[in-house]
């Protein structure tokens, strides 16, 4: 159940699975808050199977329901991950369009997915014309500099304000969609990185990725530090990650070995959710530079046995 | 189209090889031909048709095309990439990528890099292989990814007949060539195949094995042969004086635990010898100009003989 109040944030609480949401306080601002820990029942929700879709319904039930996330009327962005068109790099069409019936289902009043990137990559993704067959928007941003509004984040490490579309901000609550997967640089993608789709391409390249790079590790440590950032900046109502078929090498762009974990995880956590995924990859959560930072920077909880993890099969 | 080794030019180039990790610094002929026209046209292939325009980076607008993955290109040394997706009646796709990289040593390090070791001969370009879903091939200057997806997964054997119908045409288009990097071809033969990785950097590096949170090798070329449980890495340095000065600061960090290592030795002989925390060992020496530095949990048994090939 939810009730909506005046600001835009949802932050989850109560004891169990389908716990009440209170809602309140803003949706773009420093993270004042832990996300709900494993003291008080799972926080990372897995479902196995191979039906990506009904492997979402589940995941999504299993953490209290979107209903829970999504308020009655509420304006919904959607961020699933469409950097390339090679299989196991991008969110599948079908663990879109389970999200958007569930946002329909919970009366979402607008869903639209933003992005940056061209319809080149929806159209080759397949993602486009699942959003059209089910009648949300797709809005796709220029990637000029006045389409997007400083946000400062204090107590930064790397990046001392985020660039993040102004659409972003005509809607109630987002919902972060991305493909876990490798890297080339930190060896993992998940929900943290996936912001970097929100914030401009100019400040990702000039910001994130220092000047005159050179493949330093200091150099990926500092994009790390970016992404860790640029996740106090703004924050997902709720995260919803692809691991069915992903690439274990070349990414994040591919083509590379496909693995099949078949795995969709959920959860308000990222540091926890991000946690549960690098080990789809052979890692641990403190392997990875932007989990481990991001756990001490009290973004989340990086030990999974405090997380709590549900893990179903269907 | 210019060839790759011709004329004098040739012989610059050879001269660079030959004198150790110049590979990077002697300009490749930027090919004369717009890499478009290596693009299939409509028609070529019978049963695809290109979709929508090609797409073009330069430079440094590969973080356009690749946002969060140019750098390992970067690395290597990369131009510009053509792309151009292809479909057929049945809604399947083929994505086609010519990434253009400075030099073919720059080519055949990415194809190395990207490579899993496990692809079938594809008989395409200079080792074309056909992995699961795409086929990959470096020739010249060039590196051409072909990648086929269906998202109704209906007939994968006429897609995969796709793919390589459009890399067959790539192939007929590149007149470019150009071999393997000199420091490659100088390794033992049996070290080649399959998997060995030509690299140029430490971030190709840290993809295989996180030896150190900084940079302490610091090689201008390297390979890393595959090998069982782990990896030999062979650094190449300008000369003996150099590799050893990085043997040096390899003992330094090693000695102070960078990277998690323990059991650190330091034998009389110059070998090093420590243990990771995943179960491995490594066994790190310098042969001439080179340093070898094998990485495996059963690099005690086998690296004295894999580093004495070295010498």
């Amino acid at each position: 159940m939810a009730r909506k109040i005046g600001r835009r944030e949802f932050i989850r609480s109560g004891a169990a699975l389908g716990a009440a949401v209170v809602v309140g306080g803003k949706l773009f601002g420093k993270w004042t808050g832990n996300p709900p820990s494993g003291e008080s029942g799972p926080s990372v929700f897995v479902v196995k199977g191979t039906d990506s879709a009904a492997m979402t319904a589940k995941a999504v039930e299993l953490a209290g329901g979107l209903g829970a996330y999504v308020p009655k009327g509420a304006k919904v962005a959607l961020l699933p991950n469409v950097q390339s068109r090679h299989p196991g790099t991008f969110t599948k069409p079908e663990i879109l369009r389970a999200v958007l019936r569930m946002c329909r289902q919970a009366e979402a009043a607008e869903i639209a997915c933003l992005s940056w990137l061209g319809p080149t990559n929806w159209d080759g993704t397949g993602l486009a014309r699942v959003i059209e067959e089910e009648g949300a928007a797709l809005r796709l941003i220029p990637r000029e500099d006045e389409n997007f509004k400083s946000v400062p984040i204090p107590g930064a490490v790397a990046l001392p304000e985020a660039r993040i579309m102004n659409a972003l901000f005509e809607y109630d609550l987002w919902i972060n969609m991305p493909i876990t997967k490798d890297h080339a640089g930190n060896k993992f993608t998940g929900t943290m990185k996936n912001l970097m789709g929100l914030n401009a391409p100019s400040s990702n390249r000039a910001q994130f990725h220092k000047p005159n790079w050179t493949t330093d590790p200091a150099d990926i440590a500092h994009l790390e530090y970016c992404i860790v950032d640029l996740n106090f900046a703004v924050r997902p109502a709720f995260n919803i990650v692809d691991a069915t078929e992903i690439i274990r090498t070349n990414g994040p762009m591919g083509p590379g070995e496909l693995i099949k974990p078949g795995r969709i995880v959920a959860g308000v956590d990222r540091v926890a959710v991000d946690a549960y995924c690098a080990t789809l990859l052979g890692f641990q959560g403190a392997e990875i530079t932007a989990i481990k930072h991001a756990s001490e920077r009290k973004l989340g909880e990086i030990d999974l046995r405090k997380a709590g993890v549900l893990e179903v099969e269907i | 189209m210019k060839k790759a080794a011709a004329g004098p030019l040739a012989a610059v180039l050879l001269a660079g090889f030959f004198q150790g990790g110049g590979t990077a610094s002697i300009p490749f002929p930027v090919p004369d031909s717009d890499p478009a026209a290596l693009i299939p046209a409509a028609g070529e292939v019978p049963g695809w048709t290109p979709r929508g325009e090609a797409q073009r980076f330069d430079g440094e607008d590969l973080y356009v095309y690749i946002d969060g993955g140019a750098e390992i290109f970067n690395e290597y040394g990369f131009r510009r990439v053509i792309a151009q997706d292809f479909e057929n009646p049945g809604g399947a796709g083929i994505a086609l990528e010519i990434y253009e990289m400075t030099d073919p040593a720059a080519a055949f390090g990415i194809y190395s890099f990207q490579r899993s070791g496990q692809g079938q001969a594809a008989g395409l370009g200079t080792e074309g292989e056909i992995e699961d879903y795409y086929l990959r091939f470096w020739k010249g200057p060039y590196l051409a990814v072909v990648t086929g997806y269906d998202p109704h997964g209906r007939d994968p054997g006429r897609l995969m007949e796709g793919v390589i119908a459009v890399a067959r045409a790539v192939d007929a288009r590149i007149q470019e060539s150009g071999g393997r990097p000199a420091f490659v071809e100088a390794l033992p033969p049996d070290w080649m195949e399959p998997g060995l990785k030509y690299l140029r950097g430490v971030l190709g590096l840290n993809n295989l094995v996180r030896l150190f949170p900084r940079d302490v090798l610091r090689f201008r070329e390297a390979a890393a042969v595959p090998i069982e449980g782990g990896w030999l890495f062979v650094c190449g340095y300008r000369d003996a004086a150099e590799a050893e000065s990085r043997l040096a600061g390899v003992r330094e960090a090693m000695s102070a635990r960078e990277g998690g290592y323990g059991e650190f030795q330091a034998f009389p002989d110059g070998r090093l010898e420590a243990a990771d925390s995943r179960g491995n060992r490594i066994v790190v020496r310098a042969a001439g100009d080179k340093i070898g530095l094998v990485v495996s949990p059963r690099a005690a048994a086998v690296a004295e003989a894999l580093l004495e090939r070295l010498r």
